[in-house]
């Protein structure tokens, strides 16, 4: 009997015509509706050694056309410090010559909250086949970041590490219960010109780290749990989500002394590498507007070197209509 | 629209009628499917949007099948285009969109074009027909219409109306 219980109620999923795109990690094809503003507060915390790192972002989303959404967000964090960690770049004397080398750096290291910049994003969908219930689109996307961050790791985050831009496609397509959607871009990303204290006590000494240039290729599947039926507005949804999240970049090139002194690579946090991540989340949406969702990230193949694991991501999420009634 | 509404804008229509000619309908509602909408948001995006029309009285959204009834304020100048340009501000694609109207002995043929709140309404493949009292048009534009469905209306949607400088809805029974 309760097998038969299970049965049904997986049968009236499968069979339910809706799904949910409102990835967690992701931004799907669609856009925010013409004239709207939507309004997303996040947070994104992990542990390294023995202390929490965590970022705040506070996004605004509007829809300027139908087609067309921008967004601005802004960022505080304590992932980095004013200069590069010490022992960034590390040097021993060989006879007359200097040999410098890029040094496994500390980490853990407590660093202030402090802004990070703003990122800007603008997408367009250029794809429309709508169907009852289904939809497939695609959407063009541009990303413009202003970060002045002392990020000390190769791989390039737009958002909230390295200044820089990006362009890319998103793909997104429900059907029934699901919904699948995949983003694929490139990143340029620029440098930063900053200080590295030396290891020997020399004071500090002008750095230039030049991020890698980066793909990234991420993946998200949604699911709408509940509610079986819609009937109202009032009902709350409850979706899942499994979001894999992919990237490949170059390796860092490292400067001292206004580029007089090249310094060889040789930690793997300046070097090439690629990952996958999945973060599984769940998310509830009530009066079909407010908007809370919650994920989980953990390395799947390899890992990024720029943070560590798990990654807590927690978000609010609302938009604003502005009708007069 | 409720009954009193409805009964009060027949009545000024079958009083104008008796000394203008030139009135022989009104409107009544709009039936409205949305194809796109995946989440309980999203047709709340639609509603809204709708709403913002400064014609629109309400909007009742099925959110299941998602379709709309939408009705109008008592006088109000209905724009069947805006309706169908709420739905896309919003991010979605209509279906259907179907208006009830009320007629008063009405003889239409195939390609005729009747004159209605400053937009020309120009039937497309009916049969000749008497109209006369409710009666649904569905519009077959390309905005009313999933591409697929408007690419088979498409070579019947000729310009029947001559220089007008109204706008040409093309409907059919």
């Amino acid at each position: 009997m309760k097998g038969l219980k299970v049965l049904i109620f997986t049968c009236t999923l499968i069979n339910s015509s809706f799904a949910q795109e409102l990835f967690i990690q992701n931004d799907p094809a669609s856009n925010v509706p013409q004239g709207v503003l939507g309004l997303r507060e996040y947070n994104e915390s992990y542990k390294e050694i023995n202390l929490y790192r965590n970022l705040f972002g506070l996004r605004l989303m509007y829809g300027l056309l139908p087609k067309l959404t921008i967004t601005g967000t802004v960022t505080v964090s304590n992932h980095h410090g004013k200069n590069f960690p010490e022992n960034l770049v590390s040097h021993v004397h060989n006879g007359n010559k200097t040999v410098y080398s890029t040094g496994n750096f500390q980490r853990g290291v407590v660093y202030p909250y402090q802004l990070g910049g703003v990122y800007l994003y603008a997408k367009y969908r250029f794809l429309t086949k709508d169907n009852q219930n289904q939809h497939l689109r695609m959407a063009t996307y541009g990303e413009f970041s202003f970060i002045k961050v002392a990020h000390d790791e190769a791989e390039p985050n737009l958002v909230d590490d390295t200044k820089g831009f990006g362009v890319g496609l998103i793909t997104t397509y429900l059907k029934k219960h699901f919904a699948i959607s995949v983003t694929t871009g490139v990143i340029v990303p620029g440098s930063y010109n900053g200080f590295s204290p030396d290891a020997l006590g020399g004071g500090l000494i002008p750095t230039e780290v030049e991020y890698g240039k980066a793909i990234k290729y991420n993946l998200s599947f949604g699911y709408l749990l509940l509610p079986l039926r819609y009937e109202n507005y009032k009902q709350t949804n409850l979706n899942l989500y499994v979001e894999f999240m992919g990237k490949a970049y170059q390796q860092a090139k490292v400067f001292q002394y206004g580029g007089i002194t090249s310094v060889p690579i040789q930690t793997p946090l300046l070097k090439a590498n690629n990952y996958v991540e999945v973060h599984p989340g769940i998310q509830a949406i009530f009066n079909s507007n407010l908007r809370i969702d919650f994920s989980i990230g953990v390395p799947l193949i390899n890992k990024s070197y720029a943070r560590f694991y798990p990654i807590y991501t927690l978000g609010i999420q609302r938009y604003f209509y502005f009708n007069k009634s | 629209m409720n009954k009193s509404v409805l009964t009060y804008r027949f009545l000024i229509v079958l009083f104008l009628g008796l000394i203008n000619s030139n009135l022989y309908a009104f409107f009544d509602s709009v039936e409205i499917g949305i194809n796109g909408l995946t989440c309980s948001q999203c047709t709340r995006s639609v509603e809204l949007s709708i709403r913002k029309l400064s014609f629109v009285d309400n909007v009742e959204m099925n959110l299941e099948h998602s379709e709309g009834k939408i009705t109008f304020k008592p006088n109000a100048k209905v724009s069947i285009e805006e309706i169908a340009d709420a739905v896309m501000k919003a991010g979605f694609s209509v279906r259907y969109l179907r208006a009830l109207f009320v007629f008063q002995n009405k003889n239409v043929n195939n390609n005729d074009c009747l004159l209605f709140e400053e937009q020309n309404y120009q039937f497309v493949k009916i049969e000749p027909k008497k109209l006369d009292g409710k009666t649904t048009l569905k519009f077959v534009g390309k905005k009313y219409l999933p591409t697929k469905e408007y690419k088979e209306w498409k070579p019947l949607l000729n310009n029947k109306c001559g220089n007008t400088k109204e706008p040409i809805l093309y409907v059919t029974l």
